[in-house]
């Protein structure tokens, strides 16, 4: 009753017209830039944060979560039109929305995947008003060992699940702690890792980690693709809606791979694009007509787009309930909240309850509008597509210096923009994956945080890290988590051996 | 030597150092002296043991295969080394010449490098017309205050 109370008044809250609007040209400037190969929802939101921070944090909030779902429902369309996906999570919509283009089908490819998601949006964000507020009450017990083990096991999930090897996510993450230890030390006063220099003392912002990689990283990365050209968009369309008969196909995939989808993206490490491709196997498998697949089967965009939109409401769950962000966009989101000083976790539920029923309020409303945005209007949406990227990247380049000046004022960032913009192509080459880098940078503070408060407590003795069968069961968590994909894989390559 | 390799190497090389400097941080006056000490050098010996977790599987990877090929230089790492000079200029001129300005020659520059020279009129009208543009939304409409251009007064 409390939740249903507490929805109540976030969404008289969220539907008040100023704050529909905001959520709007969320949608709508995350639509466009989902749409961009290469430019996905965190750099959309890496980009646009600091424009919104004279909003106050309310409004702040509802623009984000706009351009965070707008950029998923976007990253679909460069999927299903140019085989390009506008973002990692939209992969497995190239696999039959791009057939069905070829086949004259892009209407209905279009439509099944903006209804898809928008189902799956809907039904993960009442999963997640449901679970929401147990999940944090639960969070209250956890004490700062406790706390700390599950930042220990939330990192170590997401190095050994990303891209690349194991060893590789790793070192992302131990990077990313550095960097985050850097400044003065808030308990001791000590300065760490400053070389001196009088602005590091006050540590380096993870928004400045956060565009370099999500912005110039990708804009270096880009100039091979611009070299190589880029792919023609269809551009004049008939009316965007599906038949009876694709309704029909689609309808119980869709519904199977919201909830699917959800668990998957409230994993931590695991995300959008896992949740969508493992959505596409599920189907495949379960379909009456699995040769279908990969020919524009319309089942194999509606399952994974369900499953995709799903998975970022879910991955919103251990963001806001403790703190811990499970993918780089909910990285970038936790970023949003900790600049406008709210720190997630359980407190944030009893301490800005307020704050929090709005931004899960205008969940639902984000998702109709969004709908309504990329269904009738995705014929005009798409010229998008038609503007070159010789002129867009160097503009979104342009937009992260300024958006950065706009964070502290200060040019002594733009340096050390253009260092962890070059470290972040330099990790692409090497193919270090650059999530755990961002992960690491934002939950360091906290993380080293709760490390400290367990060891002052136990006078220094670092027997406190399994102290309690919670923590003990989430040291085990952690275990399994790094041998899991190791153990696959050493069982993989035996049985192939024989074969080879 | 391949670029697995080379981020080994320089892993350790972080790993090291980060483990040496935190060692070598001063104590803390109050509670635990060493406290301030214990999660970096936590971290850089993390490092150090991945890195050369790293460079050995390299190593025994590049032995069974005899896969010695390093890959080529990147054709495009001039463009990039040159986008990042243009940033550092960026840097150094906002303040002085002001947000219109710098940003003007920054986005032409970037421009040129990405469209190339022969569409200059196109370059010049996008970069001039983003750069005002975005002034007058920070400082207008967003209330952040950029630096202004002496003379032309935005």
């Amino acid at each position: 009753m409390e939740t249903i109370q507490l929805l109540l008044e976030g969404l008289s809250v969220a539907a008040h017209p100023i704050n529909l609007m905001w959520v709007t040209i969320g949608g709508i400037l995350g639509t466009l830039i989902g749409m961009l190969p290469g430019l996905g929802p965190a750099t959309g939101v890496a980009v646009l944060l600091p424009m919104t921070f004279v909003l106050g944090p309310q409004a702040s909030l509802i623009t984000m979560a706009g351009v965070y779902y707008g950029a998923m429902y976007g990253g679909s369309r460069s999927s299903i039109l140019i085989n390009t996906p506008g973002a990692g999570a939209a992969v497995a919509a190239t696999f039959d929305g791009y057939p069905m283009t070829l086949k004259g089908r892009a209407e209905a490819a279009l439509a099944i995947s903006a209804i898809a998601s928008f189902i799956g949006g809907i039904i993960a964000t009442v999963i997640m008003v449901a679970v929401a507020l147990p999940v944090a009450r639960f969070a209250l017990h956890f004490g700062p060992a406790e706390y700390f083990m599950l930042f220990v096991f939330a990192l170590s999930a997401t190095a050994s699940m990303s891209k690349g090897d194991t060893i590789k996510g790793f070192i992302a993450t131990t990077l990313g702690l550095m960097i985050s230890s850097i400044g003065i030390d808030g308990q001791s006063g000590v300065k760490r890792f400053t070389f001196g220099v009088l602005e590091l003392e006050a540590g380096i912002d993870f928004l400045v980690v956060i565009i370099a990689v999500y912005a110039l990283g990708e804009v270096f990365k880009s100039f091979r693709g611009i070299a190589e050209g880029t792919k023609k968009a269809q551009k004049s369309f008939g009316r965007i809606w599906i038949t009876r008969k694709d309704w029909r196909r689609s309808v119980w995939p869709i519904l199977r791979s919201a909830p699917f989808g959800f668990f998957i993206g409230a994993l931590p490490g695991a995300g959008g694009t896992m949740a969508a491709l493992l959505s596409y196997n599920n189907e495949r498998q379960l379909s009456k007509h699995p040769e279908e697949f990969g020919e524009g089967a319309i089942e194999g965009v509606a399952a994974p787009e369900s499953a995709n939109n799903a998975a970022s409401v879910g991955a919103m769950i251990p963001m806001l309930t403790l703190g811990i962000p499970g993918s780089g966009t909910t990285a970038v989101m936790m970023g949003a909240l900790l600049m406008l000083g709210l720190q997630p976790g359980p407190m944030l539920f009893e301490q800005q309850s307020a704050i929090v029923w709005t931004l899960i309020a205008s969940m639902f409303f984000g998702n109709i509008i969004l709908a309504f945005v990329n269904i009738p209007m995705a014929g005009a949406l798409v010229r998008v597509l038609a503007v070159p990227p010789k002129i867009l990247y160097p503009i979104v380049m342009s937009l992260a210096f300024v958006g950065t000046y706009a964070i502290s004022y200060s040019v002594v960032d733009f340096y050390l923009l253009i260092i962890f913009g070059i470290l972040g192509f330099f990790m692409a080459k090497a193919k270090i994956p650059t999530t755990p880098l961002i992960l690491a940078v934002i939950v360091g503070n906290s993380m080293e945080q709760s490390f400290r408060r367990a060891y002052t407590i136990s006078n220094g003795d670092l027997g406190v890290f399994f102290g309690s069968p919670l923590a003990i069961a989430l040291f085990a968590l952690t275990v399994i988590s790094i041998l899991g994909p190791i153990v696959a894989n050493a069982l993989r390559n035996r049985r192939a051996v024989p074969a080879a | 030597m391949t670029i697995t390799m080379i981020s080994g190497i320089a892993s350790l090389a972080v790993g090291i150092a980060f483990t040496v400097m935190a060692f070598s941080l001063p104590d803390a006056s109050i509670g635990i002296p060493f406290a301030p000490k214990v999660f970096p050098a936590g971290l850089g010996i993390l490092m150090t043991v991945l890195s050369i977790l790293q460079i050995s599987q390299e190593t025994l990877r590049a032995r069974r295969s005899e896969d010695t090929t390093t890959e080529g230089r990147d054709p495009y790492l001039i463009k990039i080394l040159l986008s990042c000079v243009f940033a550092l200029l960026y840097a150094l001129l906002f303040h002085r010449i002001g947000y219109v300005l710098s940003t003007v020659f920054f986005l032409e520059a970037e421009l040129w490098l990405f469209n190339g020279r022969e569409h200059w009129k196109t370059n010049t009208i996008v970069a001039v017309v983003f750069s005002v543009a975005v002034y007058v939304l920070f400082s207008q409409v967003l209330g952040v205050y950029l630096p202004r251009t002496p003379i032309i007064w935005i």
